[in-house]
This record gives C-alpha cells, sequence and structure tokens, in this order.
C-alpha cells in the first residue's frame, strides 16, 4: 500500500486569499500598538492594505488556474469578484472612520473582522467545490456576525447579531445536508466531478433535485431571497448602520456568485430544473422585498427591503443562463455595490448627536440645508429605481435583456412592475429631502472619508450610467471562463 | 450638422448645470443664463431645420452607449423633418415661456428662484434628447427625464401639500405607462435585434402581425401615461398645481405630446399593427370628448385648460390612429402655439389676481387687461377651429382624415368635441373677460403685466394666428413636409391627392365644423353673457349630469378603491402586521424594554420567536422539494 500521494497546490493561485489574510492578521496585532483614542489609524491602515492587495489582485485577471485537487479555481469570473469585495472593504472602511468614533466603538478588530469576511467571500468566489464554498461561507458569516453586534451596548444590535447568527447557524446546517445529499449521490463535492455523474447517469434520481434546493437554500440566507428573508430587515436595522452597508451588498455578492458557479459548473444539466425554481423564487423576493418597502419609515429598514428586491433582479442574471445574463449579473454587482453603500453612507452622512439618520424625518428638507448632498441621494434613489441615466438603469436594462433573450417574458413583466412600485419608496425619500421643510438644525459633521467615499459613489454611479463601457468590459472579461 | 445638433441639446443642459450648481452666486440674475441657454438652441434649431428643408439628413452616432455581445445602443442622434420641426418647435415656445417666467416667478425667493430656471432648463434638455435621440433607449431616457423634471415642477410650491401630492401622482401614473412602454422595448430588441430606429423600422415588416399589435399595443400603453389619454389622464388635471408657465410649457406645448411624436416616429410598426391603430384612434375620441365634457362645467381656470389639453391630445391620437400621422403632427405644432398662449394668458390673469383662478369671482377683466384679454380671445378662436386660425388648419385635417378612412363614427365624436371646445373655450372667455365683475375687490386690484409677460403673449398669439397657414406652403404644406419621412406608401400621403377625389365632402366636412364651432361659440355668448338659457337653471335641472360632469366621473376615487388602497393594503394588513408587526417588531419591541440584554434575548428565543423564522425557512424548503418530486 502506498503513501497517499499529496499534490503539491499551486499557491500562486491564492496570493490574493494570502495576503488578505497577512492583513487582517497584522491588523489584530497592530491594533495593540494604537493608543484608544487614536483607532482611526487602524482602519487607514486597513485602507492602504486593501489597495494594496487590490492593486496585487488584478495582475490575475487573465489567469486560470485550478489547484487543491480541483477545490481551489482562479479565472477572471473570480479575479473581479475578488476585486469587488475589496472596493467594498474600502469604501465601508472610509464611511466607517468617523462613524464609529460617533457610536462610540472605535476599536481596532472592526477592520479585522472585516478583512477577514473579505478572506471568506474570496473564497466562496474561488471555490469549486462544495465543501470549499461552505468553508469560505462560515469563515465571513463568523466575522460578519460579530460585526452586526458590534455596537453590543444597544439592544437592537446584540438582538441583531444573535438573531443573524442563530439563523445562520439553522441554515448552514440545511446547506451542509445539501452537499451531503450530493456526496451521498455522486461521491464526491467538486462541482466537476457532479456535472461529470450527472452526464452519465443522468438526473432522475430525486434526492439530487432535494440537494438542489438545499443548497440554494442555504445561501439563500446571505442573499436574503424569499423565504429567507426574514432576518434581514431585522439585522439591517439593528447593526451599525455602517455594517449594514457592507452585508447589503458584499455577503449578498458573494453568495449569488456561488450559486451560479455551483448552478453553471455543477448543475448545469439540469438547468431546467433550477430555473423553474428559482424563477418563482426571483418573483417572489422582489414583490415582497418592494412591496413591503411601500410601508416603512425608517429608511434603513426600507433599504434593507429594497436590498431584498435586488437580489430578486439579480437572480435574473442566473436565471437567464447566457452570456449576456452572466455580463449583466458581473455588470450589477459593481452597479449595486455602488448605490446601494452610496445610500447608506448617506444615511451616515446624517448621522448627528442624537440622531440616527435613519428616520425618514431625519431627511427633511435635506436640499435646503446641503443641496449637493441631496442630489447625490437622488442620483441614488435614481439608480436604485433604474431610472436612467444612471448605473442602475444600464445594470438593469441589461438583466432584463438577458432574460427577455431567455425567454423570461413573465418574470421581466414582473420586474419591470416591480421597479414602478419601487419608485413610490423611494421617492417617498425625495419627496421629504425636496418638498418639505427642515426641522432639526444640528449641523452635519461628516468626516473626511465619508465625504470622499459619499461624493465619489455618486459621481461613480452617474458617469457609468452615461460611460458604462469601462464597467461592461470588465464584466465580460470576467464571464471569459465560462462561455 | 453634428456641431449644430450637439449644441442644441447641450446648451440647456449647460445652462442647468450652471445654475444648479451656483444657485447661490445666480439667484436673482439666473435668467441672464436660462434664457439664452433656450434661445440659443432655437436659433440653432431653426438652422437645423432650414438645412433640413433643403433635404439634409443626419444620423450619427455620439459613441456607443450599452454595447455587450449581440445588444449595441448608442447615444446618437436622428435629425429628419419630424425631430427638426419638433427641436425647432420646443426651443422657440421654451425661449418666450423662460422670457415670460422672468415676470411670473418675481415673487419667488432668490434660491428658489434660480432653482426654478434649473429644472426648466433640464426639461427642456430631456424633452431635446426625447425628439431626437436615434433610438428606443436613448429616447427613453428622455421620456424619463421629462418626468421627473415634471415631477420636481409640479411639486414645485411644495409648500402646499396638494403640490407635493399632485407632483408624485403624476410621476406614479406616467410609470405605469412606462411599465407598457419598457416591455415594448424588450420585445423589439428580442424579435428585431436591435432599438436603432433605422434598423427596426427597416425590419418592423418582418413582426408578425399579433407580435407587432402587442407592441404597438404596448408602446401605446406608454403613451397614453405621458400624454395623459383614458385610463391614465387623472395625473394632468392635478398637474396644474405647478406654476402657470410650466403648465403651459410641460403639460400643453411639449411633454404631453411626446406620446403623439412617439407613435409618429413609430409609424412604421404601427403600420404593421392595424388593431392597434383602431384602439390609438379610438381611445383619442373617446378622450376627446370625455375631457371635453368635463371641461363643461369645471369653474377653475387652468383645470379648463387642462381638460381642455386632454382633448386636443386626443385629436392628435385620432389623428396618428386613422394613419393621418402628419395630421396628427400638424396639430401638435399648432396646438403648441394656441394652448401655450392660453396657459401664459391664464397665468397672466393670475398673476394680476394674487393667484384667484375661480372664473366665478371673475369677470369683465377686459377692460382691465387688454392685452391679456385679446389675446387670450385669439387663442380661443384658434382652438375652436374658427378660420383662418391654426387650430382650424389642423383640426380640420384631423377630421377629414378620419372620414375619409371610413372612420365615420370617430369623425362624429370629433366634430361633436369640437362643438364642445368651442363652448366651453367662450365659457371661460365670457366668465372671465366680460359681463359684470363679481368680485369687486379683486377687480379693483387687477392690472395689465409688464411687458415681460405680455409680449411673449402677444408673439405666440401671432404664432397662433399664422401657423395655421403653413398648411398652404407647397409641396403639400406643413403635412407635405412631414410625410416626406413616411416610410410605407399610405393611402393618404399627401394631402392634395385626396383633396381631388374628394373635393366637395371636403368642403362639406369643413362647412360643418365651422358650423358647429360657431354655434358652440353662439351657446356660450347666450349662456353667459345673455342668460337664455340660465347656466345655474340648467345645472339645476340636470342635476345628476351636472354631478357627474363636476366630480369627474368619481375617476379618482374609482381608481384610488381600485388599485391604490388593495397594494397599501396587502402591504399594511399581510405583509407588514403579519410577518413584520407579528413576528419582527414583537421581538425589537420586547427587547427595547427589558434591563437584562442577555437574559431578555435568551427569553425572546425560548418563547419561540427564531424557531418562528426557521419554522418558515422549513416550510418554504420542504414545499418546493414537495411541489418539486411531485410534480
Amino acid at each position: 500500500m502506498s503513501a497517499i500521494n499529496v499534490p503539491v497546490p499551486n499557491l500562486s493561485a491564492i496570493v490574493p486569499e494570502i495576503l488578505t489574510t497577512v492583513l487582517a492578521c497584522f491588523l489584530l496585532m497592530f491594533d495593540l500598538f494604537v493608543p484608544k483614542d487614536r483607532k482611526r489609524v487602524v482602519g487607514i491602515v486597513a485602507l492602504i492594505g486593501c489597495i494594496f492587495v487590490g492593486a496585487v489582485t488584478a495582475k490575475y485577471i487573465n489567469e486560470h488556474i485550478v489547484t487543491f485537487s480541483g477545490m481551489f479555481i482562479l479565472d477572471p469570473f473570480s479575479v473581479v469578484l475578488k476585486l469587488l469585495f475589496l472596493l467594498c472593504d474600502v469604501v465601508v472602511i472610509l464611511i466607517s472612520l468617523r462613524y464609529l468614533e460617533i457610536e462610540n466603538v472605535s476599536l481596532g478588530e472592526y477592520y479585522a473582522l472585516l478583512i477577514f469576511a473579505t478572506v471568506g467571500m474570496m473564497i466562496m468566489a474561488s471555490a469549486n467545490d462544495l465543501i470549499m464554498v461552505y468553508l469560505g461561507l462560515e469563515t465571513m458569516a463568523l466575522s460578519v456576525y460579530v460585526l452586526a453586534g458590534f455596537t453590543r451596548m444597544t439592544p437592537k444590535a446584540a438582538e441583531a447579531a444573535l438573531k443573524y447568527f442563530l439563523m445562520g447557524v439553522f441554515i448552514s446546517g440545511i446547506f451542509l445536508y445539501g452537499i451531503a445529499l450530493t456526496y451521498g449521490v455522486v461521491g464526491s463535492t467538486g462541482l466537476p466531478d457532479v456535472s461529470q455523474y450527472i452526464t452519465l447517469n443522468g438526473f432522475k434520481n430525486p434526492v439530487l433535485g432535494v440537494a438542489v434546493i438545499l443548497i440554494a437554500a442555504g445561501l439563500g440566507l446571505e442573499i436574503a431571497m424569499a423565504p429567507f428573508h426574514f432576518w434581514a430587515p431585522d439585522v439591517y436595522e439593528g447593526a451599525p448602520t455602517s455594517v449594514t452597508a457592507f452585508i447589503s451588498v458584499a455577503p449578498k455578492v458573494a453568495a449569488i456568485a456561488a450559486l451560479f458557479r455551483i448552478y453553471i459548473e455543477a448543475f448545469n444539466l439540469m438547468a431546467a430544473y433550477w430555473q423553474s425554481i428559482l424563477w418563482l423564487v426571483a418573483a417572489l423576493t422582489m414583490t415582497i422585498g418592494n412591496v413591503t418597502a411601500v410601508l416603512q419609515n425608517n429608511v434603513k429598514r426600507m433599504l434593507a427591503y429594497s436590498s431584498i428586491a435586488h437580489a430578486g433582479y439579480m437572480l435574473m442574471g442566473i436565471l437567464a443562463y447566457n452570456k449576456l445574463g452572466l455580463a449583466a449579473l458581473a455588470f450589477y454587482f459593481f452597479a449595486y455595490c455602488l448605490m446601494n453603500i452610496g445610500a447608506f453612507g448617506i444615511v451616515i452622512y446624517l448621522r448627528r448627536q442624537n440622531i440616527v439618520g435613519d428616520n425618514l424625518e431625519d431627511f427633511k428638507g435635506l436640499a435646503q440645508v446641503h443641496p449637493m448632498l441631496a442630489l447625490v441621494m437622488v442620483v441614488f434613489l435614481l439608480s436604485l429605481t433604474g431610472i436612467p441615466p444612471t448605473v442602475g438603469f444600464v445594470g438593469k436594462f441589461l438583466l432584463f435583456s438577458a432574460a427577455v433573450e431567455a425567454g423570461f417574458y413573465w418574470l421581466v413583466a414582473i420586474a419591470v412592475l416591480n421597479s414602478v412600485i419601487s419608485l413610490y419608496y423611494y421617492f417617498k425619500i425625495a419627496k421629504v429631502m425636496y418638498m418639505e421643510n427642515p426641522e432639526v438644525d444640528v449641523p452635519l459633521s461628516a468626516g473626511m472619508g465619508l465625504k470622499v467615499a459619499v461624493f465619489t459613489l455618486g459621481l461613480l454611479t452617474f458617469v457609468l450610467g452615461i460611460y458604462p463601457h469601462p464597467l461592461i468590459s470588465l464584466a465580460q472579461r470576467s464571464i471569459s471562463s465560462f462561455f | 450638422m453634428q456641431k449644430l445638433v450637439l449644441g442644441v441639446v447641450f446648451i440647456p443642459l449647460l445652462g442647468a448645470a450652471i445654475n444648479g450648481l451656483f444657485c447661490w452666486k445666480t439667484r436673482r440674475k439666473a435668467h441672464w443664463i436660462a434664457v439664452p441657454a433656450i434661445a440659443i438652441p432655437a436659433v440653432l434649431a431653426f438652422m437645423i431645420l432650414l438645412r433640413v428643408m433643403k433635404g439634409e439628413r443626419f444620423d450619427h452616432v455620439l459613441y456607443w452607449w450599452i454595447a455587450l455581445g449581440g445588444l449595441k445602443i448608442p447615444v446618437g442622434f436622428l435629425v429628419d423633418e419630424l425631430s427638426a420641426m419638433m427641436m425647432s418647435m420646443v426651443t422657440f415656445i421654451a425661449t418666450w415661456i423662460h422670457i415670460y417666467s422672468i415676470g411670473y416667478m418675481d415673487h419667488e425667493d432668490d434660491i428658489s428662484y434660480a432653482r426654478y430656471f434649473t429644472y426648466l432648463n433640464l426639461f427642456v434638455f430631456f424633452m431635446l434628447i426625447l425628439v431626437a435621440a436615434n433610438n428606443y433607449l436613448l429616447m427613453f431616457v428622455g421620456w424619463e427625464g421629462v418626468g421627473l423634471c415634471s415631477y420636481l415642477l409640479i411639486g414645485y410650491w411644495y409648500e402646499k401639500i396638494s403640490a407635493a401630492n399632485a407632483g408624485m401622482k403624476a410621476f406614479i401614473t406616467n410609470r405605469i405607462g412606462d411599465f407598457g412602454f419598457t416591455i415594448a422595448l424588450f420585445l423589439i430588441y428580442k424579435h428585431l435585434g436591435s432599438l436603432i430606429f433605422h434598423d427596426v423600422f427597416a425590419l418592423a415588416h418582418e413582426l408578425s402581425v399579433p407580435l407587432a399589435t402587442l407592441i404597438t399595443l404596448l408602446l401605446f400603453m406608454g403613451a397614453t401615461g405621458k400624454s395623459a389619454q383614458i385610463p391614465l389622464y387623472v395625473w394632468l388635471p392635478d398637474a396644474m398645481e405647478g406654476p402657470t408657465p410650466v403648465s403651459s410649457l410641460i403639460h400643453a406645448a411639449t411633454m404631453v405630446t411626446a406620446g403623439v411624436y412617439m407613435i409618429a416616429r413609430s409609424h412604421a410598426l404601427f403600420n404593421v399593427a392595424p388593431f392597434t391603430m383602431e384602439v390609438v384612434a379610438v381611445v383619442g375620441a373617446a378622450t376627446a370628448m370625455f375631457a371635453a365634457s368635463m371641461a363643461l362645467v369645471n369653474n377653475d381656470l387652468k383645470r379648463v385648460l387642462a381638460f381642455s389639453t386632454v382633448s386636443q391630445l386626443g385629436y392628435m391620437f385620432v389623428g396618428v390612429g386613422v394613419g393621418a400621422y402628419a395630421a396628427g403632427i400638424f396639430h401638435l405644432f399648432t396646438h403648441a402655439f394656441f394652448k401655450g398662449l392660453m396657459f401664459l394668458c391664464a397665468g397672466s390673469v393670475m398673476h394680476a389676481l394674487h393667484g384667484e383662478l375661480d372664473m366665478q369671482k371673475m369677470g369683465g377683466l377686459i377692460n382691465k387687461m387688454k392685452i391679456t384679454g385679446i389675446t387670450f380671445i385669439i387663442g380661443a378662436l384658434a382652438i375652436a377651429g374658427v378660420p383662418p386660425l391654426a387650430g382650424f388648419w389642423s383640426k380640420d385635417s384631423i377630421l377629414h382624415h378620419a372620414f375619409v378612412s371610413g372612420h365615420k363614427v370617430v369623425w362624429f365624436i370629433g366634430t361633436v368635441t369640437a362643438g364642445m371646445t368651442a363652448f366651453y373655450m367662450f365659457r371661460l372667455i365670457f366668465l372671465t373677460f366680460f359681463g359684470e365683475p363679481r368680485d369687486k375687490h379683486l377687480y379693483e386690484h387687477a392690472h395689465e403685466n409688464p411687458p415681460v409677460m405680455t409680449i411673449p403673449l402677444i408673439v405666440l398669439a401671432v404664432g397662433s394666428v399664422l401657423a395655421g397657414l403653413l398648411a398652404l406652403a407647397p409641396n403639400g404644406g406643413f403635412e407635405g413636409f412631414i410625410n416626406r419621412i413616411m416610410r410605407t406608401a399610405h393611402e393618404m400621403v399627401t394631402h392634395g391627392a385626396e383633396h381631388a377625389g374628394g373635393h366637395e365632402s371636403g368642403l362639406a366636412l369643413i362647412i360643418i365644423s365651422v358650423a358647429v364651432a360657431v354655434m358652440g361659440i353662439f351657446l356660450a355668448y347666450s349662456m353667459y353673457i345673455k342668460r337664455v338659457p340660465d347656466p345655474v337653471t340648467m345645472a339645476q335641472r340636470f342635476r345628476p349630469i351636472y354631478l357627474v360632469l363636476y366630480n369627474r366621473y368619481w375617476v379618482d376615487e374609482l381608481y384610488f378603491a381600485l388599485f391604490i388602497n388593495p397594494t397599501v393594503g396587502i402591504s399594511r394588513h399581510v405583509l407588514w402586521k403579519i410577518v413584520d408587526v407579528l413576528i419582527i417588531d414583537g421581538i425589537v419591541n420586547g427587547v427595547a424594554g427589558l434591563c437584562s440584554l442577555i437574559g431578555s434575548v435568551v427569553r425572546r428565543i425560548q418563547t419561540g420567536y427564531i424557531p418562528d423564522y426557521a419554522w418558515l425557512v422549513i416550510i418554504g424548503v420542504v414545499i418546493v422539494c414537495g411541489l418539486k418530486i411531485l410534480l
């Protein structure tokens, strides 16, 4: 009996992950040497670190490496996602710097946790094996649970964190069960192996069908798709706003990307099967998100429901299962990141003494107090609604075109109708900003980082709406390994 | 040519940007930026029009906006007879309305004065994008943009709750129409592989008739939203909450006609779908009559004009619906002058009477406001269809086309409506400008407005008199000019050809419509000046009808009961109450009340709320699995 032969993995494929992990560990240690009132420095170091890692990661954009016995894949799609996660980090750090001081929780580990979560998401983006997806998911989730309860002295945050954690644990059980079922049938958890098994044996085995559903359910929590969305509004409202901005974008994107890779790579022959499920889920998700958002008066909560709705739109990209759909999905990831974090950034901007900034009343008369800020918020709202000329419009147009191309007429009709509904609640904010008079006169006092972040995001949302070419070519490049 | 087009389209944007970004600098002087930002494009647009008359065309891609695989959408502009005419008309009318606004908005404080001109410039920019775009998606950008500006301008006096709500109502109603428009775009792209006008129209004949019918019906749905037709007209009367020059520019002369323009532009698609054409004509005729009936009894000066606009837009749809695209566009063109004029006159009256709109309080104003009164009468004569004023030519052309194309019922409705139009317009004139002043106090304070407001009135009045005479220009006149772009040889390509065939019937039709108009005017005269029959006793005798008309058929209430209440109801009672309040808020409220944090959370879990979530998840999974396995 020969010794088990372990092939040497190609370590260059995981350089971004290694660097990010090192950065996170470094931040933890560095934090010890920073005095309590200067924790902002840790954030700035994290910021520089992220940019550095991003620069290194960008170099891999044309690589295609499969390593760790086929469990890990580095392809343009994963690289683009990693860049997106780092971009999220940069923006979230920028909007957090001063916000944490106002909230009185300026602690160094905040940034380390953010980076650890990023490592998890990077692994999810590159996972070529169900176990690997699970590993990434848990790495990310554990960090995010803590982040959600970071302002642990406020009951709402603690509750949010605990609720998130309990639901997360529960759902990860479902996810594992799905993996186990797949393993039971196929005898492997590698995505190409599953695909190969289905090619040879067909997919008549109902257990496999259940596994497909359970896997979607497992990832469905982070995606916040119906019926796994119940936790989201609670957690989004309770968590510190900067963390909400983060968890409403990055983990959602990571989970959708993972679901997409699993379905396309492993269950590609069962496309008709999972399409019929996802169709329903997407329609349900966007409708529930939008209709429930209509009545919310808390902006964070409203944006939570809106982000549920956006998850529904994004699922259309997977559903379409064509070149246009995948490119549209990649495009929408960026569009969504810009406009959603931007909108939360404005909520943070309004955080003042005794004002959380997430009430609809806090937006009253913003156009008079700070016309530029109101204008930027309108850009974000237009983009979220999908009104031209904004990046959200281009993204939605691409997604819907892809779905039409794939023949999902009714779903597109539902989606367009949903956009109409969404206008109503997004413009409730605009109406309050432009058509009412300010009530409180506590001046706004945003930090430099927040200002830079919000206005840059606003500018990008607008400019990429008029000239989306750079983003489109990036999206096109990212899907080059699939079709 | 390219420079000219870019100049026309982007100079208004530049104006909006300057006033928007530096409103605290420009303040009172905002119009020194805003007026040239429209006047210069007006000159340029006229130069373009002259070139187009010589036969020049322009279809140029500025850059590729969205290009992904087979999906290629440019930012590009198309200049032909139709768009050149629209650009000239929009910029010309807008220039005078901008000038008028200087006087009208003089009570505003500095910042909002600049804000007003910013929105107005921005509106013109989007309107020009709409008419100059060379593909459907860019047209949609303009389409949404004008809607947005309209929203901002209707709600301009947001201190009034009704104004803010009217803006919202307009925006949302429009979005319902846009729903159809958007779906139509996706269908066009899916089946013709392009959204560029040139490609779409070249391939349009390849569409199957049912598909073309579906697409055009959806496009028409968009048009009913933007152009205030049944069933989506409800927003326009409320839109009168905005400043009057805005009503004049957006809700009479330009934006509301976008639907007509879009259909004329898409004529190649509509020609493939005869059924849609019938629908367009019937909806147009029905709207024309329906809206006119509501205008008969309304006492609000601007609301009467609003219903009149809805009614006149109906005529335009009758025109395009019976295949006489050029006639529809001709009416769009003349209507812009006389309806724009009448709104400005109404604004002038309002300005003089400190915002009073109730006609029952006016009377005898002609003695105080000569220019406003005379120009208003010119506008009313034009809309009533008295020759040789503008409205006569275009309305008559539409009715004539309806008649000869076999739409006898549509023609009849149109003719009756013409009589109603003449009646309510002159009812308005007589109540406002003639007879005894019914409110002495208001009358005492009335005064003619400064030249900055009256000169635009005079200019547009001259336009209202003369614009119709373009019908007599060589080579088929106005309609012949527009018909140069109509691709398919439709039965009514040139006006002249028909006249040769049915000259006698043509003359008879003209005599009938003029007679009807004169009768309408005479009836208004006898009722509101001579008081025979007395309108008050009439209203009492026909009280049920009067109430129905006065309350606008209760359509607003109906919509509220049918659509708004159920949506809010589902959101509030089903999704929100059950899911959120019961489950989620239950936890939130409970937690907030407890001092011991951990204890409370643990307690909450033990009382079983998180398991509720878990159960929901399990049930969801089991249902989906079950369905998939069973089916």
